[in-house]
Order: C-alpha cells, then structure tokens, then sequence
C-alpha cells in the first residue's frame, strides 16, 4: 500500500505531444503523423482537425510502458497518415482531447504544400526553366527533378552551362527529397533548383544537365539462407550486392532573354526586375532634437537584391539619413524565388517642428506586366522637440562650473585638399624599378661569384695527390726508379719550402729537419755511387717524407 | 658599374615638381581648368604621385566632371591605398553616381595585404625580402670557406624563408599589375552593346562615374565587365583607364 501511495505521488500529470517529421510537402506526398498521451488515458481516439489541402488517415493505436530515472512512464500513441492534397499553408489541429476528465491542448501545426512533381511522361530526369523568355536581370529558377521507383545507393549530377545567365549571388542552390505515390507505386523524388539571373540578351539554349545513378543492382534469390541474409541487410553492400551505374540527360531547352524595354524608362531606375513590396517603419513618432530614429526599411520581392543599396536624400530636407549595409537575404523553394533586404537608417533631425519624412519611391521593371513601375512607400511625420542643448538659454550656463561647449556643427560637406609633399616623385613600381633590381642584385653578385670560386678551388689538382700516385706506380727499372724517387723529393721539399724544385741545394734541405737532409745525401750517394741496392728503404723513407712523418 | 649605377640614380629621381606647384597654386586660385593641365604636365613629367593624382582629381571634381575625378582619385589609391584623403574624396563622388555598382578588385583575395600596401610598396619589400635571403646566404658562403665546414641549417633556412617571402610578395604585386584592368564611365551615359556592329543589341546603359572592368579591347571599343558578371562593348571614347601608369587623357574634357 505504502509502495502503492509513493508510486501515486511519484506519477507526473497528463501530457499531450504531435509529433510530424517534415512540414513542407508536395502534392501527393505522405507523411506520419503521431500523437502521444503521456500518463493517462484518452476516451477513442483523438479528432484531428486538418485544412482542407490535406487529408489525414488514422493507422493505429499503440502502448508502451518507459522507465527513466526511477519513474515509470505510460505512453498512448496514435498513428495518423497525412496526405498532401492541395498546394498551399494550411494547418493540423489544434488538438484538444479530453484525458481523465482533464482537457488537453496542442497548437496547431503549418504545413507548407507545394505543387506536385511536374509530369516527367516517364522519363526519369526532367530539366525546367521557370521562365523561357525572361527579360534582362530577371531571375528565374532552374529545376532538376529526378524520380525513380527503384532504390539508388548514389547520386551525383553536373549542372549545365548556363550561357546567358550569371548565378544569383546570395541565394543557394536548393535540394530536396521526398516520396510520393502515383498508381500504387512508391517514387522517390529528388529536385535541385538553382537560381539564375538573366544576363546576355538574345537566343541561347541551357543544354543537357547530366544525372549519374548508381541503382542497387536487382539480384535473383537462389536460396532461402541468401534470402533471409539480404531481408537483414537490405541488399546492402555488407552482403557484396552489386551497383548499376546510369546516365540520364535531360533535354536541352531553348530560351530568349528579352532587353528591357527603352520606352518609359524611369530616370533613376536601378535595374531592379521583378515584382516587390516596399515597408518603412519609424522606431519613434517624437524624438528630441539631438536624437535619432531608426528607420527600418524592407523591400521584399522575386529578383535579385545584389548591390541593392536606397535612394540618397538630398542635403535640404531637414534632416540626415545614415544607412546601414544591406542585409540581403534569399532562397528558393518549389521553383519560386524569394529575396529581401532590410536597411537600418539612422535619421537625425535638424531643426525644432513637425518633421516629414517623404515616402521612398524605388523605380522597377514588373516582367508581368512588361512595365516599369515604382513601389514607394508612405511619408511619415514625426514630432521633433526641443533638445536639452537646444532647449536652455546657452547664456544660463556662462560662469558656472560645466563644460558650455558644444560640438563643432557641419555647415556642410566637401572634398579634402592635398597634402603636399616634400619633393615629387614617380611613385609607380616602374618609377622604382632599379631599385627593386639592384637591391637583390648586388648580393646575388657576390654569391654568384663565391660559388664560381669555390667551383674553381673545388677543380685545382692536390700536387701532393700526384706525387702519392707516383710513389704507388714505381718501375722496376732501377734508374728510371731512382730519377723517380729524386724528382718526388724535390718536389714535395720544394712545395714545404716555397720555391721551385730545380733550385733545391742541400741548404735549402738542412732547413726542413735531419730525415729530409739524410734523404737528399742518400739520393746523392745513389746517384753518383751508382749503388742502386738499397732504392726500397729509400723508396720508404722518400713516402715517409711525402706523408710529413 | 658606374654606368648600372647611374641607372639605378637616374630611374629613381623626380620630375614634375614645377608643373605640380602650379597646379596647387592654380587650385588656390580657383582656376581649375589650369589646374588641371598643370596637374597632366606634372604626370607627364614624370611625376605620377598619389599628391598628383589627388591634386588632379580636385580640380577635375571642381570643373564638374565627376567621371574624370574618379579615374584620377582611383589611379591615386592605387598609388597610396592607405590615403584616407583620397578614399574620402572618392566615397563621396560615387555617391553621386547613378550606377550602384561595386568596383572592380584591384587583387585576389589570397593577397589581403594588397589592401593596405600599394604595388611598388610590394615590390620594394619582395625585393628587400630577396637582398636579405641572398646576403645571409652570402655570409654563411664566406664563413664556410673560411672555416672549412660544411653551411649551417639556420642559415640555410633562413635563406629559404626570406627568399619565399620575396618570391610571396612579387607573386602578389604581379597579381596586382595583372588586375590593373579598371576604367570609369566618363559620358554622360553610354549604351553597352551586346557584340561590335549592326547586328548588336543594347544590354544595359552606364552613367558617368560607373566603374568597370575591361578585358578586351577593339579598335575603337572596349569589352567591359560589370563587377555582377555582366558584360559588352562599349565606345572607348566613354572610359579612362585607372591604371596609374597610363596617360591620363584630357581630350574627353569639353573645350578641349
């Protein structure tokens, strides 16, 4: 019981939720829809009130019991299928159902219908131009749709070159899928829409756009085992299931961009197309002189916005306009393009009274009505009181403690002087050239000539080096072995010693140590005694030499 | 050497500096019709300045011809882009203009720093960059030689970092002479015609200070491209060019 009583005081009140997955439909679209009763329990089943755009079926009724955190939750949920049957907004519920003798609300939910899939007549890509003769500047929305009965694992598409257009530039490619059925058979849809401005008068074609599917390939069963495995997994590629890769084209479609017309062509037109509403909205109707007001201007239509910027207001109207950067925003969606840009201006007034401010008048070209016209917007009075400055007697303030200046007032606006320089003098990179050559070229130099002398020093022959390769291929003959070995000393004691072989004496000897002076008298001995039986240890001692050992 | 070195001397003196003090004094003395042409002896002196540019589109701005002080004031910022002055003077005569129209870009976005530093500016560090790279490259040889060892890997790197730098750097003022390609609409109004004869149709009409980019050009018109990708010919009577190192035509301005 005590369990029981706990339990009572632990169960939360009676909640009600609608649950859809997408609220933007086309024609002929289905949906879920789903309606939980949380904690109590509902006499039938709900009534669902839904516009008369679309149609709801009720499905079944399930129950389940959720335990999160210590507390049990009973849920009642009741399944609906919502069909889209008329473009359009139009609404679900409001719910109210009563739950154990408590009445319990939902609001009502929009759903946005657009038009149903344009007929393809069976062929599975289909390219549309919201407009095939749109005037210049027009924007008009380029459509892919790409529909299929049969389940793809990828899809990818190259967009056409659109000669004669240029890309909107702040709208985004828009894409979407959904899934429809027609004759009792489920289609899947894919659309891209890309918006386009016209751009190049004259007869152009946008060719082919190109979709490459790679459909999961049909498989025939061959045995029970493979089919439960493949009703697991879907026929997915964990199973080794094989993609078929297809192309489809869609046709060419020819187009005629068509120039605006010359005649009636407002002075100040800005080269705005399309079809637009213009609103003014003052942030104050009475303000001090001193304030300011923001004015919020919004400018909705379907062209493009790019560089869109206000008409200036001339200097004497009695007041001063500080316009914010447009915040331009746009998207499509089900072929239609929408911009809107929303300017900040800050007004000043500048004198006392009641101030008008005169409507905006913004000149555009309608392509439905092939004319210009112009969208304005109310003027608006607003009322402009004595500011603290201005209000009080400037003189009131003479002799006391406050600061009585005031800011500097603009009588006007001008260019600004030139600053005068110095001295004169070509500022171009021509102007400057030399310089920008010589700077790197004078270091460049210099390395330049490093590395080619170190190349040089890098190709002189060491003499010791040849002297080495002399010892190391002796003849045999013993006179031409000793004119060798003699030559070799001279040589080296002459490079130790700086001067030219030839005039070695055995002075000049004495002066590099005893192994040198017992070398050369050995050389003498060998020379003139005509002994030639100990040219090995003379051969030794004359490396030895050569080596400095 | 010394004649490399009288060319260095020569390329970097000045010139048009009395033709530039009689266009300010001209300007003083509100004769801007002869400020103007003091002000186009001066570049045609040699003295292609931002002050001379700036000076020039003064005098144009006051003689009424908005189309030409635009063309002078942008040669100018793009001799001295951190000019407040200019960029001033230049904000508030295309508030005068018809055309809302961006401008086109003076470089790619890649190289932001061409915001701030103008071409020869880029050049002149690119080279610096490169007389570094090479200097330590020299004095790590010298070293090397003296000592017998082998160069050190600091030395090595910074020859390279300094080298990419300038290397950076020219890339960008070349981008920058690359994309000196804008002119300003200086008529009235001109018709912009789809292709060059009779079988060409108007696409769109400009109006005085509107500022394009060209990228071709016939022998009497000039392929312009609109910053929105809008393109066509148009009479190149109607445009000066914004490249400062061009010859700034006078024979546009009436009475001439």
């Amino acid at each position: 019981m005590i369990l029981l009583f706990l339990m009572s005081l632990l169960a939360h009140a009676a909640s009600l939720s609608v649950e859809i997955d997408q609220r933007e439909l086309v024609v002929g679209q289905t949906v879920p829809l789903k309606i939980k009763v949380i904690d109590g329990s509902p006499r039938g089943v709900p009534e669902v009130p839904v516009g008369s755009g679309l149609l709801l079926r009720f499905q079944g009724q399930s129950q389940q019991h959720v335990v999160s955190n210590f507390q049990s939750r009973r849920i009642v949920q009741y399944t609906y299928e919502l069909s889209a049957t008329r473009p359009g907004s139009w609404f679900v519920g409001p719910l109210d159902i009563l739950v154990d003798g408590q009445r319990l609300g939902a609001a009502p939910i929009t759903i946005r219908v657009g038009e149903a899939p344009a007929d393809q007549g069976g062929l599975p890509v289909m390219g549309t131009l919201t407009d095939t003769a749109p005037f210049l500047g027009q924007v008009v929305v380029f459509r892919l749709q790409f529909k299929r009965n049969r389940p793809v694992v990828g899809v990818e598409w190259t967009p056409p070159t659109f000669d004669g257009f240029v890309a909107e530039k702040v709208a985004e490619q828009a894409q979407r899928e959904y899934s429809i059925v027609e004759n009792n058979q489920n289609f899947t849809v894919q659309t891209i829409e890309v918006p386009l401005v016209a751009a190049a008068v004259g007869p152009n074609t946008v060719p082919p756009a190109v979709i490459s599917a790679r459909y999961r390939a049909q498989r025939r069963r061959r045995n029970a085992r493979r089919n439960t495995l493949d009703d697991i997994f879907g026929g997915s590629s964990l199973m080794g299931s094989r993609a078929e890769r297809k192309t489809h084209t869609t046709s060419p479609i020819p187009l005629n961009i068509r120039p605006l017309p010359q005649a009636g062509r407002p002075a100040d037109f800005g080269g705005l197309v399309g079809r637009f509403t213009l609103q003014m909205k003052p942030s104050a109707r009475k303000l001090k002189l001193g304030e300011s007001l923001t004015l919020t201007i919004v400018l909705k239509g379907d062209g493009t916005l790019h560089g869109f910027r206000l008409p200036t207001v001339p200097s004497d109207a009695g007041f001063r306009v500080y316009d914010d950067a447009p915040e331009i925003t746009a998207e499509v969606k089900d072929r239609i393009f929408l911009s809107q840009a929303v300017v900040k201006r800050a007004v000043v007034p500048e004198e006392v009274g009641t101030l008008t401010i005169p409507g905006i008048e913004i000149p555009i070209f309608d392509p439905e009505t092939e004319q210009y016209t112009t969208v304005r917007t109310e003027s608006l009075s607003i009322v402009v009181e004595p500011g603290e400055e201005g209000a009080g007697d400037v003189s009131s303030f003479l002799g006391e403690d406050g600061d009585a200046r005031r800011a500097v007032e603009s009588l006007g606006e001008d260019i600004l002087p030139v600053s005068v320089p110095d001295r004169l003098q070509d500022s171009t990179l021509m102007g400057s050239l030399p310089i920008i050559g010589a700077l790197p070229a004078l270091p460049l130099l210099v390395w330049l000539a490093l590395v080619v002398n170190g190349w040089l020093d890098s190709r002189k022959i060491d003499p010791l080096l040849v002297q080495r390769r002399r010892m190391m291929s002796l003849p045999k003959d013993p006179v031409r072995r000793l004119a060798i070995l003699e030559d070799v000393f001279r040589e080296v004691a002459g490079l130790r010693l700086g001067v030219p072989a030839p005039s070695l004496d055995a002075d000049a000897v004495s002066s590099l140590g005893e192994d040198a002076q017992r070398i050369y008298r050995a050389l003498e001995r060998a020379r003139y005694g005509g002994s030639s039986g100990g040219l090995d240890a003379l051969a030794a001692q004359v490396s030895r030499f050569l080596e400095g050992k | 050497m010394s004649g490399w070195l009288l060319w260095v001397m020569l390329g970097c003196s000045s010139g048009g500096q009395e033709a530039f003090e009689a266009g300010i004094q001209a300007t003083r003395g509100g004769e801007q019709r002869g400020a103007v042409e003091h002000f186009v002896q001066a570049l045609e002196d040699g003295g292609r300045h931002p002050a001379t540019y700036h000076g020039l589109g003064n005098a144009l701005y006051r003689s009424g011809h908005i189309g030409e002080s635009i063309a002078a004031w942008r040669r100018g910022m793009s001799l001295a882009p951190r000019n407040g002055d200019i960029a001033a003077n230049l904000e508030r005569a295309q508030r005068q203009c018809l055309d809302s129209i961006e401008p086109p870009q003076t470089h790619r976005p890649a190289f932001f720093w061409q915001s701030a530093l103008s071409a020869r500016e880029s050049g002149l560090l690119s080279s610096a960059a490169l007389a570094a790279g090479l200097v330590i490259a020299v004095v790590a040889r010298i070293r090397r030689t003296r000592s017998g060892r082998k160069q050190p890997r600091r030395a090595a790197g910074w020859t390279a970092v300094m080298i990419a730098l300038g290397a950076l750097l020219g890339a960008s003022t070349w981008d920058v002479l690359q994309q000196r390609n804008g002119a300003v609409v200086v008529v009235s109004q001109v018709a912009v015609r789809s292709t060059l004869g009779p079988e060409g149709v108007d696409l769109f009409v400009l109006h005085e200070g509107a500022q394009v980019g060209t990228s071709d050009q016939a022998q009497r018109h000039t392929l312009i491209a609109l910053s929105d990708g809008r393109k066509g010919w148009v009479s190149s009577s109607a445009l000066i060019s914004t490249d400062p190192s061009r010859k700034f035509p006078l024979d546009s301005l009436p009475g001439r």
